[in-house]
């Protein structure tokens, strides 16, 4: 039985105007896993992740930290904050800093932690996304890549338990992707556990261990990716088509099956 | 010119040299240059900042006479109308015959160079929690980062927008241009609020309690330098007065 360290209990949540993001929704996150949370743009993927970081809260329905609900109060969030690490699409949105090193270490002094030990978080966090050298450059003179993982460098120094991404590879060219992909495989073998939104099949085939499949504001299929991105039909509900290399393999077999006959 | 003074002092090779050192440099002279006579005094000084920034912190002529043009511009203008008088004969040169006018240019021009070259050395946050070490209250120098980082954000904005409406023809004519950058404007404003939406959530993630927090370099003060400058200013005071 895996740990859950994060789960979303019928949660629902709609924006004014009476837009319904999240409509009953539930989810369990288990620990040191990488999950996959997979629809179409505008499905309520962003604002998910918002409320598995008490950023945003619940109408109806609770989410629990560690087996723990109600963590709302200034205490509380502080705690969660800890624990859960969230990275914005955008990076800009997150660095405000003059320089990457200043920026990466905003998070560990919030926790408290001496310049010392802050110093080696930094320096850790920079290491562990390949971005040593650019320590010293100013946030504003870097390039996208540069920026999403130095963002993500950011949220690392605070060593949280559990990683959230919203689209990581949004704005990455291939080799971009790559790398972030390198250094987020890095981090799960650690024993981080990764939650990252896409609406791209190909990547959470290639590197998530389960898929939650949202559809309608709740998720209509969760288990091992290799099974739900086999689900056609549970993928055309979200108005996805399933990995290219599985259609292939789907195609040829239904080919061979007319070939036979 | 705002961008050009930040490109190059984040290009700058004394970037990482202590605050105290480049400040102990730029405003010294500039003291010197608003205290000592013009002539040599200003002049001197003039061209130990030129000299210093050209040569020392190895800033391009064509950048370091980009930047100066425009304050130079000003200062000449100004100085212009104390060159001349308007006398019975009509326009003239002034009784002094302009002597007054050069030491303006004098004066202002090397007073202008001094911050010049302190400002192509410093990035602008150093500039910020140099003056945070003085006493600035934090709230203000918070504000005055996030200005600083948010001018970046903005600009982007604005070219993107700008690029977009180019492509479809919106600066074709002087009319279009101008209805185009009133719709720019318009946009910049919600984009502002909601970018600052965003990185509000951004550093609540990472446990924003009301402080910036921010570990900065350590750049100690080096004596040796301080002793040179000092001797250097000293020694440019004395030559100036003695020539006087």
């Amino acid at each position: 039985m895996v740990e859950l360290i994060l789960e979303a209990q019928n949660i629902s949540y709609a924006y004014p105007g009476g837009i319904m993001a999240l409509d009953g929704l539930s989810l369990g996150i288990g620990r040191g896993r990488k999950l996959a949370v997979l629809g179409p743009n505008g499905a309520g993927k962003s604002t998910l992740l918002l409320h598995l970081n008490g950023t945003l809260t619940p109408q109806a329905g609770r989410v629990l930290l560690g087996g723990e609900a109600g963590l709302y109060s200034r205490a509380g969030l502080a705690r969660w904050r800890r624990r859960v690490g969230l990275v914005l699409q955008d990076p800009d949105d997150q660095l405000f800093a003059a320089t990457v090193a200043e920026d990466v270490s905003f998070g560990p002094l919030n926790l408290g932690l001496d310049e010392t030990e802050t110093t080696a978080r930094v320096a850790e966090a920079l290491a562990a996304l390949g971005i040593a050298d650019l320590a010293e450059r100013a946030t504003h003179m870097l390039s996208f890549g540069q920026k999403k993982r130095v963002a993500i460098a950011g949220a690392l120094a605070m060593r949280p338990e559990v990683l959230l991404l919203d689209e990581p590879l949004a704005g990455l060219d291939h080799q971009g992707g790559k790398r972030l992909l390198d250094a987020l495989g890095r981090l799960s073998d650690a024993g981080t556990t990764l939650v990252f939104t896409t609406h791209d099949v190909d990547l959470a085939w290639a590197f998530a261990d389960e898929v939650a499949l949202f559809s309608g504001g709740r998720v209509g299929r969760f288990g091992p990716a290799a099974e739900v991105l086999a689900d056609r039909d549970a993928l055309a509900a979200a108005g996805l088509e399933p990995p290219l290399l599985l259609e292939l393999g789907f195609r040829t077999r239904e080919e061979a099956l007319v070939g036979r006959r | 010119m705002t961008l050009a003074i930040d490109r190059l002092a984040q290009a700058s090779p004394w970037r990482t040299r202590a605050l105290g050192e480049k400040a102990a440099l730029a405003l010294g002279l500039l003291v010197l240059a608003l205290v000592l006579p013009p002539w040599p005094g200003a002049a001197l000084v003039l061209a130990v900042a030129w000299g210093t920034a050209l040569i020392g912190a190895r800033i391009g002529l064509a950048d370091w006479l980009r930047l100066n043009a425009a304050p130079l511009g000003f200062v000449l203008t100004g100085a212009a109308t104390l060159a001349v008088e308007l006398g019975p004969d009509g326009l003239g040169l002034a009784a002094d015959h302009g002597i007054r006018a050069l030491a303006v240019v004098l004066r202002a021009s090397a007073a202008t160079s001094c911050l010049l070259l302190l400002a192509v050395t410093t990035p602008t946050p150093d500039l910020i929690q140099g003056l945070r070490r003085l006493g600035l209250p934090a709230e203000i120098a918070e504000v005055a980062l996030l200005t600083w980082r948010f001018l970046f954000l903005l600009l982007d904005a604005a070219a993107a927008i700008r690029g977009a409406q180019e492509s479809r023809l919106g600066w074709s004519n002087w009319r279009r241009g101008l209805h185009s950058l009133g719709l720019l404007i318009a946009l910049l404003l919600p984009r502002a609020m909601d970018s600052a939406r965003r990185l509000e959530i951004g550093l609540a993630a990472r446990s924003f309690d009301g402080t910036l927090r921010m570990l900065s370099p350590a750049r100690p003060v080096s004596a040796v330098w301080l002793g040179l400058v000092a001797t250097a200013e000293a020694a440019l005071a004395g030559v100036s007065l003695w020539l006087s």
